[in-house]
């Protein structure tokens, strides 16, 4: 009868402190309704993974063999083979962006940039903690503020912390709205966030909507053609959604699409958050550098603002710069309140839509530029 | 037989040599630390690179814009 306790004899510490991490995860997905499409997953999936002999990952059982496991073979197919559910799930999302509000004010394209730029400073951050070049990318990429070029980034520069990454990129995606206040405060006064912006947006024709998801990424593509999955997937979405004649299409993409892979995706990357893999120093680490990450997006953006209004005779709100990172449309959202809390007549949304859909495509081409930089500099 | 867990993914460690997957291997620094040069000059060059993505695709928008407003300036004249 000794099979019976088989298990309770091989659990590890390590793997009861993943069950509590899992269950943090279920908890904040569930009562404080923070990503829960991709916390509950990633939380339930985590313990599965971190039973004792699990067989919901790959195993080698006496008498029999290898056995394959669902949710190793899960990520081998859907991760590591060519990152499939996160360029999926790409489809989906450039389904659900318009991109008007953009296109009506090209300059915040600019803003969206200036945001990436929490990014790079991680990136040297952990260089300086010491981490390698492909880790301290993959860890800098957190700061894309977007699950699946944060997946695909480090899983092809084949980073040792994927699930680390993962976890720290959905969390603060969901914390937007408490991360951001912050940061804009400490580089902002109350006049400058007061500051009103009259919204005149230039006419956008269906033509120009159709044509610029082609040209974003032929674009993007010929500058970092490592980019062209990610941009490209992005865009397909988005071409569907604007070209008029596919409507089932683009609601299949929007909703069944995005919601299928979204329910794989999470408990897939659960394959990557086994203990031994996890419990680590560095895994704190991870998480204190990815919110430096949107810390300093955040501020990124805002000095931008502030810089632009040293040379414009026409002053912007310097929080529209903030609204440049990828977290659509939480940021926007955070930017519209904080305007109206300094001026109770000031409506910023459409001009941080407009900056935080310019984000979305920053972000993209950040993941884009560091594949094409970080191989070669191996 | 008793499978003890953490026996079986010390063997796989020494049989997976050639295998790079991450959901198995332990955390290893293969490449050495990243240098402040090497990290200056991804943030560099990387932020340079988005800058120079957005001036074109904003010089893009802006003819695009351009031209099919000028058609659409156009249809509303005709139907007049």
């Amino acid at each position: 009868m000794d099979f019976l306790w088989e298990s309770f004899t091989e659990l590890t510490w390590q793997q009861v402190a993943m069950w509590l991490i899992g269950a943090l995860l279920i908890f904040l997905a569930i009562k404080k309704e923070m990503e829960p499409a991709l916390l509950l997953p990633m939380g339930f999936g985590a313990i599965l993974v971190n039973l004792p002999s699990s067989g919901a990952i790959n195993q080698e059982v006496a008498g029999i063999g290898a056995v394959a496991g669902i949710i190793d073979w899960l990520f081998e197919i859907g991760i590591e083979a060519s990152e499939a559910l996160p360029l999926l799930l790409f489809i989906g999302i450039g389904a659900m962006i318009d991109f008007g509000p953009l296109l009506s004010n090209p300059k915040l394209l600019f803003f969206g940039g200036a945001a990436q730029f929490g990014i790079f400073l991680t990136i040297v951050l952990a260089g300086l903690f010491g981490f390698d070049l492909k880790d301290a990318a993959s860890i800098g990429i957190i700061g894309a503020a977007d699950g699946p070029t944060s997946l695909l980034v480090s899983q092809v520069l084949k980073s040792n912390y994927i699930g680390a990454i993962a976890v720290a990129a959905y969390s603060y995606m969901a914390l937007v709205p408490i991360i951001q206040p912050v940061a804009i405060k400490l580089v902002t006064t109350k006049k400058e966030r007061a500051i009103k912006m009259e919204y005149k947006p230039e006419s956008v024709s269906k033509l120009t909507k159709i044509l610029f998801p082609i040209i974003v990424t032929i674009i993007a593509g010929m500058i970092a053609p490592s980019s062209i999955s990610l941009v490209g997937f992005l865009m397909f979405g988005n071409l569907i959604r604007e070209c008029g004649v596919l409507d089932n299409l683009s609601e299949t993409a929007q909703k069944v699409l995005a919601n299928l892979v979204t329910l794989l995706l999470g408990i897939t990357i659960a394959a990557s958050m086994k203990a031994e893999n996890f419990i680590q120093w560095n895994t704190i680490l991870i998480m204190l550098l990815g919110l430096m990450a949107f810390i300093f997006d955040t501020i990124g953006g805002v000095v931008f603002a502030k810089v632009i209004n040293l040379f414009s005779k026409k002053k912007m709100n310097p929080m529209i710069g903030a609204a440049g990172i990828s977290a659509f449309p939480m940021s926007a959202r955070v930017i519209q309140k904080m305007g109206l809390e300094a001026d109770p007549s000031n409506h910023l949304l459409m001009h941080a839509v407009g900056a935080n859909v310019s984000g979305q495509v920053a972000s993209v081409i950040a993941g884009g530029v560091i594949l094409q930089l970080i191989p070669a500099m191996l | 037989m008793k499978i003890n867990y953490n026996e079986f993914i010390q063997a796989a460690y020494a049989q997976s040599e050639n295998t790079e997957s991450t959901t198995s291997t332990p955390p290893e620094d293969t490449s050495g630390k990243a240098s402040p040069k090497d990290t200056f000059t991804v943030m560099g060059k990387g932020l340079l690179a988005i800058f120079i993505v957005m001036g074109i695709l904003y010089v893009a928008i802006k003819l695009l814009n351009k031209f099919t407003s000028g058609k659409k300036k156009k249809a509303g004249e005709d139907k007049q």
